[in-house]
């Protein structure tokens, strides 16, 4: 039907099916790409137009409805010269991260504002204000904090100028892709069209378990529309989880692909399914992996696999990291006072905001171009070039913008493969890109986790003095956990007491718990939120239940001075220092405080090398690396901008393709910040050498040194002259094109371990803390967190706006964790139930509190740039800290997550029957 | 890239009637539930579209009370200045569901005729018993967030929030019916039935294939009524209800409640009035022991399933919370003016979208 309507000012009048959305009139119509399909149920917002100034998820809005009205989109909230104030406010709070749902927020923020002023003028709206306004958004990343602030900002009027006339828009805010995330002009994945490109469409498994014995497609070749078709689980091998793909097949469009598939024939050997751990370990269950299969077995880790005992479905124990275990057992079996508990946390899925998604272009017969969703461009090129026997430099990876990763994107993802293989089969560009169901299913998930814990604590000595740290007798720990990563392996997450509690006896044991479901991958500290959610209790039950200061008890244990200053800080903060007794209020709302402490190693990727080149257009510096968010770009400038002494946003960062520049490292275990700021500052350094010895050469200066913005030298032979300042322009001006690369110089000490396929393990751990106030409604079960202060220990802060962005963001995902989110398949077939966002439940604006973040100084000094990731630390105590704090309100101790209202209501009852009163 | 089933745009009601029986089409107001669930439906319905209806989304006085086009969407029914002062719990239930982005679009008409939330219901690849199925699927599968009133052989809660304030209103809706023998082009039979009457699973097509939901119409105010809607559910905002309540209340000069509506939403397959509870409050100082034992009533008759013991709890808790939140409330005028205020005296424009 004919549809007429005015979009960003011009009058559009265009031909739309009844069914087609007015997402895809902008998106795919008018290439306006700003809005982004996130979750196709109007859940999460990023798909926000404004139509008549009123925000709409364009995703559920009919584009016939749009027949006559105003519609604007992010690309037309600015101009070429003035941002609107929501923009500059986001980019001045730093109120992004990856920046997927950037433009969704700044649509719905923006109109606000602008009511908002209109009615109030400069009145400051109330968080709850903007909370409600904005909750039809979800951030993946957790830029709420950020957002709050940007929003009530701009409201009082701060943003309504730039903050230096006549500068570039670009440097309203520290991140220097902040203005193309504001202003929807960064392009991730799913934006890219190349000419001719088709749509592929992925039929998955309808069975948790089954044997694939023969696949007709031939119907669905012959449909018009229709180029190309790949298998996926090969005839006669198995499917062992619902929603695993059995073929992808490509055509002209989604809608055409989507009916080609219900042509194709599959005949499965339907197999006794196992949903479920408990059903996994019952006599006579099915096995999963039979014989030799157990290679097929994903690895749901970052570390490589050990050969580890199967038995059945269970493999275990894995217990490598061990220590005195056999004592262990012992002290606490002798130990009639030790605590005995045992955690539970689910299903974590990453969701995150841009799906999983690739275009694959074939370049004639031997080179390849993959547009890919990735935390990785440079070591998916290498995988690529490897499965598809191509020269590496025949393959490139590009990934300029990606919508969150979280780990998910680490590893070589299917999606990629499947629009590769499309690729070649159809001749053709092929774009492959999960919807959020098949996002939620295969898109990657940290397994749940059993976690039995028991602790043994040596008495005090009874005297007035604690001693000195690290003096105090060693506790005992058994830990013993069950993973349930579906059909993956490869679970670590007692291993972490190793690291956490190093001087302790540690009898751990992990165990994986094969099912039918789909399997895990790495997800921000794998192993790492759960392990700490039943340590980090453990410890502050048992310390209450004896009656000692459960802070001054860690550091009693405590020889490691990062974890050392984090303690010393905890015991400082008024938070913590001045809290109630436990059990303080007795109404419907119940408050407390709680603590939770983490320690956790960092990584390095000692190839990581990055060019920095100067040419009379200025300075870039570039790496075959990514953005996931975190701020790779900014850091790289920022790095390069030191120690030239020049203006961040003066340096061009180029990133994100895996064919231009040096090795970049992959964004995950908290490498990149240690990575790349060294090697990023040995390759300045060496361009100012070069531009210095320029300098002499060419301006006929002697002995010029640089200063911040350029450098200073006598003219030549003129010892008395007032040495003179000569800007980097003009040095530029006179020099030939340099390009200078630096590589990250091993730590001092070398690193814990050699490095082990390119990757490194550095020598030092970084450790954090976090401290929750919260309150707990007795009647309606929800618990919502007040305020959270985080402190971390991790040596020189880089970007410390950024690095406070990237901690929000996991205190925030650590209490979605804690608090909502929860995968959940039927108990019968294993489908998944939690399929979009409405059922599965991430964290919203109105959900968090008032955070803050302190880097506590010191430490470090033997790592190259003196400071090391924080990405996954900071992660790591919020569900804990949760916990203990619901403890210390209520005298229930939370042993499973998440903490909904049934299980808060169970949880409540259950302590007023038995122990009212009693210690937490 | 889009599949193309008719659809048509008619103009009155009288072609919205003919074209969905010509069609065997549905008809698509604000399109917020249909757009995601048509999407993912191998054949999806003919459509008859009602953008282009005229007066679809009018509000105005009706009888000392007021009529509120079904098109209207819900961000205009919860400021519309007359329905904020004279029927408050419904603005404030209005207010309280969805986002904005999707109150501005959605109607309620819409909201009252919506599928259910169920997450099998919501898959593509099951087929339960309301696709046609031979069972509901979520009884013995997993039924978190389902009824705790076990009645009906589909285990969803009714999803709309709007019907539960609605009925605390005794609210009536006005049906376009198709005029008997008269010519397809007659104007259609209008016919006016309590809101529960179309609440239940299927109920608007067994009143008639072709029935259209035209319009709401609020009865008289109650003068110095307090009410309060009241939401549990796990995250603050953007969420399906495990439990919701709306209570209306009045109070004599002497504190003793004389008048009392108390509905509940999320709990059954259609909101429910809870009579055990008004009866137990009226006539009653509004106290909090007389409340607390008031709302104890709430789950009187409740079958909850294996997994949705929880809401009993629940449910008594937001009944107090609701009755607590209206006593304390801020009452609404002695005298309320006998002409509602029209849209014309609205202070905001008025939202989009529902045309």
């Amino acid at each position: 039907m004919q549809l007429r309507t005015t979009v960003n000012g011009a009058a559009e009048t265009l031909e739309v099916g009844p069914d087609e959305s007015s997402l895809s009139v902008v998106r795919e119509r008018l290439g306006l790409t700003g809005a982004k399909l996130g979750c196709g149920h109007g859940a999460c917002g990023a798909c926000a137009i404004q139509v008549d100034g009123q925000p709409v998820a364009s995703c559920l809005l009919p584009a016939l409805k749009l027949e006559g009205r105003q519609v604007e989109t992010v690309e037309h909230l600015a101009t070429d010269d003035e941002l609107h104030p929501i923009q500059r406010a986001f980019m001045a709070e730093d109120a992004m991260q990856c920046g997927y749902c950037t433009p969704g927020f700044v649509v719905e923020a923006a109109a606000f504002h602008d009511a908002w002023r209109a009615r109030r003028g400069t009145a400051s709206p109330s968080r709850d204000e903007v909370a409600k306004a904005l909750s039809g958004h979800l951030c993946r990343c957790g830029t709420y904090a950020a957002i709050y602030r940007a929003v009530i900002g701009a409201c009082e009027g701060r943003f309504d100028a730039a903050p230096e006339a006549g500068a570039p828009l670009v440097a309203a805010g520290p991140r220097v892709d902040g203005l193309a995330k504001v202003t929807g002009a960064a392009k991730y994945t799913v934006d890219v069209r190349p000419e001719g490109m088709l749509e592929a469409q992925v039929l998955r498994s309808p069975h948790a378990h089954a044997r694939v014995r023969a696949i007709d497609w031939s119907r669905a070749l012959a449909l018009p529309g229709v180029h190309g078709a790949v298998r996926m689980t090969e005839i006669g091998h198995k499917v062992r989880f619902v929603g695993q793909e059995v073929v992808a097949l490509a055509a002209a469009d989604i809608a055409t692909a989507r009916a080609a598939l219900r042509e194709v024939e599959v005949d499965y050997e339907v197999l006794e399914a196992v949903v479920g751990t408990e059903a996994a370990l019952a006599e006579g269950a099915p096995e999963i992996y039979v014989n030799r299969t157990h290679k097929r077995a994903p690895n749901e880790n970052e570390l490589d696999l050990f050969p580890v005992r199967w038995k059945a479905n269970l493999r275990g124990p894995f217990g490598m990291f061990a220590r005195q275990a056999g004592r262990a057992a012992r002290r606490i079996e002798d130990d009639a006072e030790a605590f005995s508990g045992t955690f539970e946390t689910q299903t974590q899925v990453h969701t995150a905001l841009e799906p999983h998604a690739a275009v694959a272009e074939w370049i004639g017969d031997d080179s390849l171009r993959v547009h890919l969703s990735t935390q990785a461009v440079s070591h998916m090129a290498e995988e690529l070039a490897k499965r598809f026997g191509l020269r590496r430099d025949a393959v490139e990876v590009h990934a300029e913008f990606v919508g969150g990763g979280f780990g998910a994107k680490a590893v070589m993802p299917i999606e990629a493969l499947m629009a590769v293989e499309l690729a070649r089969v159809c001749g053709r560009p092929v774009r492959v890109a999960n919807d959020r169901r098949e996002e939620l299913i295969v898109g990657g998930l940290r397994p749940a986790l059993r976690a039995e814990v028991q602790l043994s604590v040596p008495p005090s000595d009874g005297g007035n003095t604690p001693p000195a740290d690290g003096e105090a007798p060693q506790p005992a720990l058994r830990m013993h956990t069950w993973a349930d990563a579906g059909v993956a392996i490869g679970s670590a997450a007692a291993a972490m007491a190793r690291i956490h509690l190093p001087q302790a006896q540690l009898d751990l044991a992990d165990y994986d718990v094969i099912t039918n479901g789909p399997p895990g991958t790495p997800f921000r500290g794998p192993g790492g939120p759960p392990a700490f959610f039943a340590m980090e209790q453990a410890i502050d039950a048992h310390a209450n239940a004896l009656g000692r200061d459960p802070v001054a008890l860690r550091r009693g244990w405590n020889r490691n001075p990062a974890r050392a200053r984090v303690y010393e800080w905890i015991q400082e903060q008024a938070l913590w220092r001045d809290r109630p007794a436990p059990l303080a209020d007795r109404g419907r709302y119940r408050r407390g405080i709680g603590v939770a402490t983490a320690t956790w190693p960092y990584f390095v990727e000692p190839a990581t090398q990055v060019t920095v080149a100067a040419s009379s257009a200025g300075f870039r510096v570039s790496m075959a690396g990514q953005d996931i968010g975190t701020g790779t770009r900014t850091l790289l400038a920022e790095a390069v901008a030191a120690v030239l002494g020049v203006p961040v946003h003066t340096i061009e960062a180029e990133i994100g393709d895996s064919s231009r520049g040096t090795h970049g490292p992959t964004a995950g275990g908290s490498r990149t910040a240690a990575s790349v700021f060294p090697a990023a500052t040995r390759a300045a350094e060496a361009l100012r050498d070069e531009l210095l010895e320029v300098a002499e050469a060419r301006l006929q200066l002697d002995a010029p040194v640089a200063v911040p913005g350029g450098l200073e030298g006598r003219p030549r032979g003129d010892g008395a002259a007032q040495p003179q300042f000569v800007p980097w322009s003009e040095v530029l001006a006179v020099a030939p094109a340099i390009t200078t690369t630096g590589k990250r110089k091993r730590d001092q000490g070398g690193y814990f371990l050699p490095p082990v396929a390119g990757l490194a393990i550095g020598r030092h751990l970084g450790a954090g803390a976090q401290i929750t106030e919260l309150e707990v409604d007795t009647r309606l079960g929800r618990v919502r967190v007040l305020r959270a202060v985080a402190g971390l220990s991790i040596g020189k802060v880089h970007s410390p706006t950024l690095a406070r962005s990237q901690v929000e963001g996991g205190m925030i995902q650590g209490l979605s964790f804690a608090l909502y989110e929860e995968r959940r398949l039927d108990p019968r077939d294993g489908t998944l139930l939690t399929g979009g966002l409405e059922d599965y439940r991430v964290c919203g604006l109105g959900d968090v509190g008032a955070l803050e973040v302190h880097f506590i100084p010191g430490g470090f000094e033997g790592v190259q740039g003196r400071g090391i990731g924080l990405g996954e630390l900071c992660t790591l105590p919020p569900a804990a800290s949760i916990a203990n704090a619901v403890a210390h309100a209520t005298g229930w101790r939370p042993t499973q997550i998440p903490l909904r209202p049934d299980r808060v209501l169970a949880g409540l009852a259950s302590v007023a029957q038995s122990t009212e009163g009693s210690q937490p | 890239m889009t599949r193309l089933v008719p659809i048509r745009l008619p103009k009155s009601a009288a072609e919205a009637l003919a074209a969905q029986a010509e069609l065997d089409a549905e008809y698509r107001a604000g399109g917020t539930d249909l757009q995601e669930r048509r999407a993912h439906e191998h054949e999806p319905r003919a459509l008859v579209d009602l953008r282009d209806l005229e007066a679809f989304g009018d509000i105005e006085p009706d009888a000392g009370g007021l009529r509120i086009g079904a098109g209207a969407s819900l961000q205009r029914v919860a400021d519309h200045p007359a329905v904020r002062t004279s029927w408050p719990g419904v603005a404030e239930a209005c207010g309280a569901l969805g986002t904005p982005q999707v109150r501005a679009v959605a109607t309620l008409g819409g909201n009252l005729a919506q599928a259910p939330r169920c997450w099998y219901y919501r898959h593509p690849d099951h087929s339960c018993l309301r696709k046609g199925g031979d069972a509901c699927l979520a009884r013995g599968g997993d039924h978190l967030w389902h009824v705790c009133f076990d009645t009906d052989p589909c285990a969803a809660p009714h999803p709309s929030t709007a019907a539960l304030a609605l009925l605390a209103y005794e609210a009536e809706v006005e049906l376009a019916l198709p005029a008997g023998s008269a010519a397809p082009e007659a104007p259609p039979k209008r016919e006016r039935v309590p809101v529960e009457a179309v609440l239940a699973t299927d109920a608007l097509t067994q009143i008639h294939p072709s029935a259209l939901l035209t319009a709401v119409h609020l009865g008289a105010p109650l003068p110095r009524e307090r009410s309060a809607y009241v939401r549990a559910s796990s995250r603050a905002l953007a969420e399906w209800a495990l439990v919701e309540v709306c209570v209306r209340l009045r109070l004599g000069a002497d504190g003793v409640v004389d008048f009392a509506r108390v509905t509940v939403g999320a709990v059954a397959p259609t909101p429910l009035r809870l009579t055990a509870v008004e009866q137990a409050v009226v006539g009653q100082p509004a106290s909090p022991e007389r409340f607390e034992a008031a709302a104890a009533l709430a789950t009187a008759g409740a079958k909850p399933l294996p997994m949705t013991g929880y809401k009993l709890e629940l449910l008594a808790g937001a009944v107090l919370t609701a009755l607590e939140l209206a006593r304390d409330g801020r009452p609404s005028p002695d005298t309320i003016a006998p002409a509602p205020l029209g849209d014309a005296e609205l202070s905001e424009p008025a939202s989009q979208g529902d045309r």
